[in-house]
């Protein structure tokens, strides 16, 4: 009786200790740590610290933040100044073994300024939009990042992300052939956003961005700036307003009740209602926003 | 190949501003802070009741990465119609060193509570609180100094531990009313004694405890605790510094709590008790206590509301007919403010009304509009 406990207990250490095996993997959005699972398999404990409905651009250095960090084999962040917060989060864990990954590094940024970006431009990213795991084609570029990082961090499996990274790519090639059938009727509808976060999102779909609600990105609309849309709108008859999860409705739902057009939440990010959700899931619930509004 | 070594320097020197632009140049911000006031103090110098604009505060920082493992800071400082500063120069080796510890050393605002690092313009309210102007000074408890911090390990409860020397200047104080002293002593000639000097810059012990738990997705909870061990020279005193210099301890304990559901809304609590305990030669140690609690509430992302009460009892030793004695005074003040940040930090608008309670009657009111402007990188959001 007392070997068969010992045993159990044993057995019990062994797969416990295999459950906590793998490197510790902390990204700053949901979207990577979706794609740092994929790529990691079994081998990687992934957290992410943003909340999947949270403002990218607003994450406070929180000090619980830091103790994620701390324990923490590899960093995958988004980069392109969005995340600027991981840095603090990355000096405040003093983490020297960390590996720190930026996911924008083999991707083709959009808008990238070819003047002086200050300030009078509003909350300009001055190596181009950041917004670029919205756009499936750039899905190869993020995850080729991500098997290096952890390749660096697990050097021994570095085989086995490659493996995983290519059946994820070819999993994925065969669902971005769906969608673009799906989001075929959207090219160029024109769409109103609340920020300029979509421009990878409307190369990917085809919509148009006609124009944004925010007279500057990062700038709150001001009533000129309402009757201008609200001109913009029905001058062209546009029929969709997307906003952000996080965006304050108000505004938007004012210029859609002076309008024609529709207010459509879109998520720039996966995971608000199921945390295993998944990326082609996430950017179909989005183009699938869109189609209702058209109809 | 003739064409390529001519072109070569040309291709260099055009690369340069775009490399420097990207990869050597610090962070440059100019803050600027604008203020105007109206009291019915009949005590102070400034005519009451009448709207006084004062010359502004700026603040010039520079901040940068030295290499992988350290960082720079520095601020220059002008404070209305005082001479320019440098308020902080510092360094930072913020990875690298073992044990999970960081390493700082030079002049900067030291980790005394929760209030004394952050920089005024980027308060929740106008005012230094009470007990702050008291212990600290007008611009905070600033001095040379070394520290490390290591961060303990408590699994997913935030907890740093900071000890560090400093020079001992710090709880001189900076108090607007003895720069003109200064002043006057050093066109008159006289020269401070060498050996008194010396005693002035005894070095200093200084620590830290602060802890940090998320308590749910959007607040967190912090506490901490502090203690600094210096001389202390009180120079609210009429006397010479010799007569009143006192090793003294300094202690403190401070609370914060934040709540910020959305990008919009946010409610803040945060509150400092700190006590300062200033040994004599009689034995009769002089013990004096202050603290200040506050609350804010963000609404709309660009606007907020809040309250601050403020207390302090302070001992200290004054001159009377050739014998020194203790005098306790004890002041009240409670205010109000409101702010407006239309976009996000670089532009500020406060107006505050304090009512102020001193021990020996004649309360009065004090309205002040404050204008702060940031021009400079934008920063993450701290907690």
């Amino acid at each position: 009786m007392m070997k068969t406990i010992l045993l159990s207990l044993l057995a019990l250490f062994v797969l416990y200790s295999y459950g906590m095996a793998g490197i510790d993997v902390i990204t700053s959005t949901s979207d990577l740590a979706y794609f740092a699972r994929e790529i990691g398999g079994a081998n990687v404990n992934v957290k992410a610290i943003a909340p999947p409905n949270a403002d990218i651009h607003h994450i406070e250095v929180r000090p619980s933040y830091i103790m994620k960090l701390s324990k923490a084999d590899v960093v995958f962040k988004i980069g392109m100044e969005l995340d600027q917060w991981m840095d603090k989060l990355i000096e405040g864990s003093r983490n020297n073994n960390l590996e720190i990954v930026d996911c924008s590094k083999y991707i083709q940024p959009l808008e990238v300024p070819e003047f002086k970006a200050d300030a009078s431009y509003g909350d300009l990213h001055r190596f181009g939009n950041p917004h670029y795991w919205m756009n499936p084609y750039q899905v190869k570029h993020i995850v080729a990042a991500i098997a290096e990082g952890l390749a660096k961090a697990d050097p021994e499996s570095a085989d086995f992300y490659e493996n995983r990274r290519m059946q994820y790519l070819a999993t994925l090639e065969k669902d971005i052939d769906a969608l673009r059938k799906k989001a075929a009727p959207l090219a160029g509808v024109n769409v109103v956003f609340y920020h300029n976060s979509w421009p990878y999102f409307a190369e990917f779909t085809g919509v148009v961005a006609a124009g944004f609600i925010e007279p500057f990105p990062g700038v709150a609309p001001s009533p000129s700036q309402v009757k201008k849309i609200t001109d913009l709108i029905s001058g062209q008859g546009i029929k969709i307003i997307a906003v952000e999860p996080y965006f304050d409705k108000r505004v938007p739902e004012k210029i859609a009740s002076m309008t024609e057009a529709k207010v459509v939440e879109l998520r720039p990010s996966l995971g608000v209602d199921d945390k295993n959700e998944s990326y082609t899931h996430w950017l179909d619930y989005n183009i699938e926003r869109l189609l209702e509004a058209l109809q | 190949m003739k064409k390529l070594l001519v072109l070569m320097p040309v291709y260099i020197l055009l690369a340069i501003p775009v490399l420097a632009q990207t990869t050597i140049n610090p962070d440059i911000s100019l803050i600027g802070d604008f203020r105007s006031f109206v009291h019915n103090d009949i005590s102070r110098e400034v005519q009451n009741e009448k709207l006084t604009i004062e010359s502004p505060s700026l603040e010039l920082v520079v901040a940068g990465n030295l290499n992988p493992y350290a960082k720079a800071n520095a601020t220059l400082a002008w404070h209305g119609e005082e001479n320019a500063e440098i308020e902080e120069a510092f360094f930072t080796i913020h990875r690298g060193l073992p044990l999970r510890t960081n390493l700082r050393v030079g002049k900067y605002l030291l980790e005394f509570g929760r209030l004394n690092t952050v920089h005024e313009h980027a308060w929740l309210f106008i005012k230094r609180p009470l007990p702050h102007t008291a212990f600290f000074g007008d611009h905070g408890l600033s001095d040379m100094a070394v520290r490390t911090s290591f961060l303990l390990p408590t699994g997913d409860l935030y907890t740093e531990l900071m000890v560090g020397v400093l020079k001992g200047d710090a709880l001189m104080g900076h108090h607007h009313d003895h720069e003109e002293e200064e002043a006057d002593i050093a066109k008159s000639g006289e020269q401070e004694d060498e050996a008194t000097y010396a005693e002035r810059t005894d070095p200093g012990f200084f620590g830290r405890l602060t802890t940090s738990h998320a308590v749910g997705e959007y607040s967190e909870l912090a506490f901490g605790v502090s203690a600094l061990n210096a001389v202390y020279i009180d120079e609210t005193c009429d006397e010479t510094i010799e007569a009143i210099k006192l090793r003294s301890w300094l202690l403190g304990s401070d609370v914060k709590f934040k709540y910020k559901p959305s990008r919009y809304t946010a409610l803040q609590l945060e509150g400092e008790l700190i006590l300062r305990r200033a040994e004599q030669e009689s034995g009769n140690d002089l013990n004096s206590l202050g603290g200040y609690g506050c609350i804010d509430y963000r609404f709309r992302q660009k606007y907020n509301i809040g309250g601050i009460a403020e207390y302090v009892k302070e001992k200290a030793l004054h001159e009377h007919e050739g014998e020194h004695e203790i005098e306790e005074t004890t002041t009240w003040r409670t205010g109000l403010f409101v702010g407006f940040a239309p976009i996000e930090e670089t532009t500020l608008v406060r107006l505050a009304g304090h009512w102020t309670e001193p021990d020996e009657g004649g309360g009065f009111w004090e309205a002040t509009l404050q204008l702060v402007f940031s021009l400079g990188p934008h920063q993450p959001h701290n907690f």
